[in-house]
């Protein structure tokens, strides 16, 4: 890990910016420290700061304060102790505030009071409830923004800073309690350098590439597992954590490349929060990803309690493995377009909100959109098999739902079935309903026209039906015979669709003869057994993790870490106000 | 130097203070987006979609009055202790009590509601009993007792509530979708007047001579028991108050639209110079 840090180090001084996440790096690598006082009167000057102001800022004071120029620190002291701030509204955002005024209350002591008019001691008590409350909240119910290769570095850097300068024996523990659960959220869906399975949300719009989000350079760093690649594994963002004092145990690299294949990971989230328009609380998540030799598919229950409920970033479910960036995803979605979707999470009259958040965003409200949840959406899976079902309503602003499938394969098609040969495994997928071959391209820069597609790049599936579907099933080439034969034994294997959508019921028999039954709105079944959705909060090869208990235990051959956050079974837990 | 006092107050994305006839300026440097406001001398109670804070006279910084379990504050009342606050949000109505080290902790109300019961957006304190507060939610109007820390449901319900008020004797509500509704003791409704039943009202506020209704299509005018008329721009009102001596000057904000205002008792319109969303003013004192 030390050689992989050095590397990183070394690639990202080569990168560096003008920002306060990067002055790290000059710190740590002994260069031009005035780049990082202009970078500090930049950025430090402003009236109103907020999280990604205030938490790089405290994590440079707090491990360089003794180095630093005194005009940065003047400047830091100035922002953290009189400059106002928004505390943001998602969990990364207030993991940032709270962990960079705890630091900066800690640190600062002989400010009495504080930018927001209390007592220091007063803002310490609030970050450190909250902190905790976060803490304690995850470990029981599991993490509220999961498993998003974009923001998860953004609840790791604080845990780390924290960690590393806290001056609190038990936030510390903690902290680094969190830490160890965080990367091994990572390590139990790593997928050859990208995260496997579904998440809270994923990048914008980047859910058809194989391999996203800034957390690719933690994955190198702690896991090792694959190539260099600058590209990928280089993310200044990240810098604080290649001179961090944290290590994670070696026994989470091991869970992240050296997987017993296949393996099934089960995993329970925190409920979304929804709070209006509906009858009533969303369920918790439970998420289900089958990491094969040569692929990953990976779905989520998620919990909704109906229409509008439809998390605007969710990623329900994906087909990944490796190959270019826009040729190894298979993924569709509802683009659903109701504005009380934004309204069930976001305060403020309904008729203000949705044009608003749409006005910001305006991809969200796309037709062609390829994520983001919707309540119309059922899933069932059982290891390389899927069946992806949709009742939507006729008067819905998107009648339709859209498949993504890369063009870098050459399809066939048999029977109703298109397969695809990747070599190392197949893949075989039927659309359910009438659909017509489309193609996707979206840019980055499309202010006049788009050129080229860097961010979709494929063919679109539009399937034009109120009760469209998908059933989907991979299997490795090794011990399945020939692609031919593969597709012979598919076509010849029963898919019963007599039930879909009057009785709301789909079967389809798998590759191996077991039969998949689901119930849009009731049991799913394998084999005539229903499925047991009460997961606990982590169920994979070696791990116990009750559900509840604040207790993980992590076991690999000899090796063994065990994670206990003291949860106090009568303490009520801290109520979820963010969102994300 | 302008006086809070003699000033109109309009929460946007920021605190604004400022006359019809001069410019505005923003108080402090806040740029959250405000909710509701309230005069507590000497300062002002500024409810945001962050948190709570109390504005002092003329210092740059406001004083934080949230904790890590309050944000989103949609609308503010004035009820006995210390801070004297009942914090409406999308999670209940809260009450706040001072700690040790003089910062306010926040306690539910609304536990026992159901989701859209708790999701609260406006509140009157019943002028009669300073302990019974009627609620607007998502789900209707619900009255809450201090003393048994009891709620009851009333008539007004399955259906949103965006404002309520007390004036001329009733209590007023405005709904997503029905027009407005009056009361005389908050538990018992009707739909007042004719010629807004499908409207969605955000604002209603008092003009002495009408009761006036902000809603999606501009603003209504009337008594409550014949016909409204309304006047004015088509905008989406999300903000109304009359000043307490010109009677015929009301200020109207919308989302989008931004702040108007009118000399002549909403006859003649004119755009006031703010053109951010508008979600809550004050009449100057």
């Amino acid at each position: 890990m030390q050689a992989r840090t050095d590397e990183l180090l070394t690639a990202i001084d080569e990168r560096t910016g003008n920002s306060l996440w990067t002055a790290y790096t000059i710190m740590s690598l002994g260069g031009d420290k005035s780049s990082i006082t202009a970078a500090a009167k930049k950025t430090l000057s402003k009236s109103t700061v907020g999280p990604f102001e205030v938490f790089p800022t405290m994590m440079l004071v707090s491990r360089w304060k003794e180095e630093l120029p005194g005009e940065v620190l003047a400047l830091a002291k100035q922002c953290m102790t009189r400059t106002v701030q928004d505390r943001g509204n998602t969990e990364n955002h207030w993991l940032m505030y709270y962990s960079a005024n705890l630091l900066a209350a800690e640190y600062w002591t002989d400010v009495d009071t504080w930018w927001n008019g209390l007592p220091r001691e007063a803002m310490l008590a609030e970050a450190m409830r909250w902190i905790l409350g976060m803490i304690e909240r995850t470990a029981v119910y599991g993490h509220h923004e999961y498993d998003s290769p974009l923001y998860h570095i953004y609840h790791m850097l604080p845990m780390m800073v924290i960690t590393d300068h806290t001056r609190d024996e038990h936030l510390r523990h903690q902290a680094e309690q969190t830490l160890n659960l965080f990367v091994a959220e990572m390590a139990l869906e790593y997928f050859h350098g990208s995260w496997a399975g579904g998440h809270s949300r994923e990048g914008y719009r980047q859910n058809t590439w194989n391999r996203t989000g800034v957390v690719q350079m933690l994955q190198y760093l702690y896991f090792g597992g694959e190539s260099f690649n600058p590209d990928y594994h280089v993310q200044p963002v990240g810098t604080f954590a290649l001179t961090s004092a944290y290590r994670p145990p070696a026994i989470l690299a091991s869970i992240a490349i050296d997987k017993e294949s296949p393996c099934v990971v089960k995993k329970t989230r925190a409920p979304r929060n929804i709070y209006r328009h509906v009858a009533q609380e969303a369920e918790r998540i439970r998420k289900y990803t089958y990491l094969s030799e040569s692929f990953a598919l990976g779905s989520t229950q998620l919990g909704l309690p109906g229409p509008p409920a439809g998390p605007i970033d969710t990623v329900s479910w994906d087909l990944t493995w490796q190959g270019p960036k826009h040729g190894a995803k298979i993924v569709c979605n509802h683009p659903y377009r109701d504005p009380r979707r934004f309204s069930a999470f976001l305060a403020g009259p309904p008729q203000v909100v949705g044009r608003g958040v749409a006005s910001d965003k305006p991809y969200l409200q796309f037709p062609d959109r390829l994520f983001g949840a919707s309540p119309y959406e059922r899933i069932m899976q059982y290891e390389g098999a899927i069946i992806v079902l949709y009742r939507i309503p006729g008067d819905d602003e998107a009648p339709y739902v859209n498949l993504y499938l890369p063009k870098t394969i050459n399809w066939t098609e048999k029977d109703g079935w298109l397969f695809a040969d990747l070599e190392s495994f197949y893949v075989a997928l039927m659309p359910i309903g009438l659909y017509t071959w489309q193609a996707i391209r979206e840019s980055n820069n499309a202010g006049i026209m788009v050129t080229e597609g860097d961010l979709i790049d494929g063919w679109l599936l539009r399937i034009e039906d109120i009760h469209a579907g998908l059933v989907l099933e991979a299997v490795e080439a090794k011990g399945n015979g020939t692609f031919q034969s593969f597709t012979e034994n598919r076509i010849n294997r029963k898919v019963d669709l007599n039930g879909w959508p009057d009785d709301q019921r789909v079967a389809v028999e798998n590759h191996r003869g077991e039969w998949l039954e689901m119930h849009y709105n009731g049991p799913h079944m394998v084999n005539g057994e229903p499925i047991n959705y009460s997961y606990p909060l982590f169920e994979a090869p070696g791990v116990e993790a009750e559900l509840g208990t604040g207790k993980i235990v992590f076991r690999r051959g000899d090796d063994v870490l065990e994670l206990d956050f003291g949860i106090d079974p009568e303490k009520p837990l801290l109520p979820m106000r963010s969102v994300g | 130097m302008v006086d809070s006092k003699t000033s109109w107050l309009v929460g946007s994305d920021g605190l604004y203070r400022g006359n019809i006839r001069s410019s505005w300026d923003r108080m402090g440097s806040y740029s959250f987006q405000v909710t509701d406001i309230m005069r507590v001398h000497p300062g002002i109670i500024v409810a945001t979609n962050i948190g709570l804070w109390m504005a002092p006279p003329d210092a740059d910084l406001w004083v934080q009055l949230h904790d890590e379990t309050l944000t989103e504050v949609q609308a503010i009342a004035c009820v006995a202790g210390d801070p004297g606050i009942a914090a409406c949000t999308p999670y209940g109505i809260a009450l706040g009590s001072r700690d040790e080290r003089g910062a306010v902790r926040w306690r539910s109300c609304s536990d026992k509601l159901g989701l859209n019961e708790r999701f609260t957006n406006a509140i009157v304190v019943d002028p009669g009993k300073s302990g019974r507060w009627i609620v607007g939610t998502e789900a209707g109007v619900l009255v809450y007792e201090d003393e048994g820390k009891s709620w009851t449901h009333t008539n007004l319900n399955n259906c949103p509530v965006y404002a309520v008020c007390f004036a001329r004797g009733l209590f007023w509500a405005g709904t997503d979708g029905r027009g407005v509704w009056s009361s005389n003791d908050g538990l018992q409704w009707k739909i007042a007047g004719r010629g807004m039943e499908e409207e969605v009202v955000f604002a209603v506020v008092d003009a002495d001579d009408d009761i006036l209704a902000g809603t999606t299509q501009g603003l209504f005018t009337g008594n409550g028991t014949e016909s409204w008329k309304r006047v004015g721009p088509r905008i989406q009102i999300t903000a109304l108050a009359v000043h307490p001596r010109e009677r015929n000057s009301w200020m109207a904000g919308s989302s989008p639209g931004g702040l108007w205002y009118s000399r002549d008792g909403g006859t003649s319109w004119m755009q006031a110079g703010i053109t951010g969303n508008i979600s809550a003013i004050a009449a100057p004192e």
